[in-house]
């Protein structure tokens, strides 16, 4: 299963450190954390679609002006459609659904792969990227939330770091030894 | 591709970006408004103890006095502001017609976590206890009143019995009061 190492091993957040910003504000229990990943999830598929569909049409000189456009317009969209439908999620992930427009995750995978394959590939590589995501910040939501009932300090913004970079620091030694 | 051609392609990517919006927008603005309505009402409700009041018509900015239908004075809700052990503590105050508390709620505050926050009721039902009172009650029980301190809270408890106190001695001063007791709202039976 290569797309499996894919999520794992070359995992945008564990790997390259991106899209830190949700993954610390916004895993302080398990349902903040889904609702953020399912949200990032769609807009990452939805604009890197997109993206290929129109790559053949974004301007060779400017592609980073359409990259963002298709980006916000995602975002937005997906604001929009939790305000109406959950509306109580977004106001508790609210600020850092609508910064998700600046998630270097996104672009980076506009640019590296979006812009390159057609939409089936796209489709498929988007997905495996997103769900890599939704499962860190369903890892970190999940250890903070439970660490939390014996130590309040998880629940904080310091144990967001500490967390981290504790399963990093785990990451990393099983990566040293297979 | 010319400078031209690329500034066009742009144009045509955000005229649709814009179109696409526009359409998301139409089909959800309605039912965003009514959310955005639900959540500012929720504490009136929470205070009133009544839940006709998230159908309330007219401001919904404290100070309130909410009618029925036919402009019989309900409750009336106010904000007053108690000084607390670690700074200001926002208090929600609804009465009814007679003057007594429908309910109480800390909006606002910043006492200690694991102590004083007991007066939010996201942490304790605490603050419950002020519900169906009156004036002459709103005292701690070791001042001969119906409210138990918080343990290891005495501060905290204090400030928000001795503020819904005198709050509630301003509204019954000014019950009298024509000002008052004009509607600011309704509610529909």
């Amino acid at each position: 299963m290569n797309e499996a190492r894919t999520a794992w091993r070359n995992n945008l957040v564990w790997h390259q450190l991106l899209g830190l910003c949700p993954l610390l504000a916004v895993t302080t229990n398990v349902s903040d954390a889904l609702a953020m990943g399912a949200a990032t999830f769609a807009i990452l598929v939805a604009s890197n679609v997109a993206i290929s569909a129109l790559r053949d049409f974004i301007p060779a000189a400017a592609p980073l002006p359409a990259y963002m456009l298709v980006i916000a317009v995602c975002t937005t969209v997906v604001v929009m459609l939790m305000q109406a439908y959950a509306f109580d999620v977004f106001q508790r992930i609210a600020l850092f659904l609508q910064i998700v427009v600046a998630n270097c995750i996104i672009l980076a995978h506009a640019d590296r792969v979006a812009r390159h394959q057609p939409i089936g590939q796209t489709l498929f590589a988007s997905a495996v990227t997103g769900f890599g995501f939704v499962a860190v910040l369903l890892l970190v939501g999940a250890v903070r939330q439970g660490a939390a009932y014996g130590l309040p300090l998880a629940a904080l913004p310091p144990g967001a770091f500490l967390t981290v970079a504790l399963l990093l620091a785990a990451k990393n030694a099983v990566a040293a030894r297979t | 591709m010319s400078v031209v051609a690329t500034a066009w392609r742009l144009g045509v990517l955000g005229a649709v970006a814009a179109a696409a919006l526009a359409g998301v927008d139409a089909f959800t603005r309605a039912r965003i408004e009514a959310n955005e309505h639900r959540v500012t009402l929720r504490p009136l409700v929470d205070v009133t103890g009544d839940a006709r009041v998230a159908n309330l018509r007219g401001p919904s900015v404290p100070p309130l006095t909410i009618c029925s239908a036919s402009g019989t004075p309900l409750y009336r809700v106010f904000v007053h502001t108690a000084s607390g052990y670690a700074g200001r503590i926002r208090l929600l105050i609804g009465l009814d017609a007679a003057n007594r508390l429908t309910g109480v709620r800390a909006v606002s505050h910043r006492e200690t976590t694991g102590i004083g926050d007991a007066i939010d009721t996201a942490r304790s039902s605490w603050i419950l206890r002020f519900n169906g009172l009156s004036a002459d009650d709103v005292a701690l029980t070791a001042d001969g009143g119906r409210i138990d301190a918080i343990s290891g809270a005495s501060v905290t408890s204090r400030a928000v019995v001795e503020s819904v106190r005198g709050a509630l001695a301003v509204a019954s001063s000014d019950a009298a009061g024509a000002p008052a007791r004009n509607c600011s709202g309704v509610i529909d039976e």
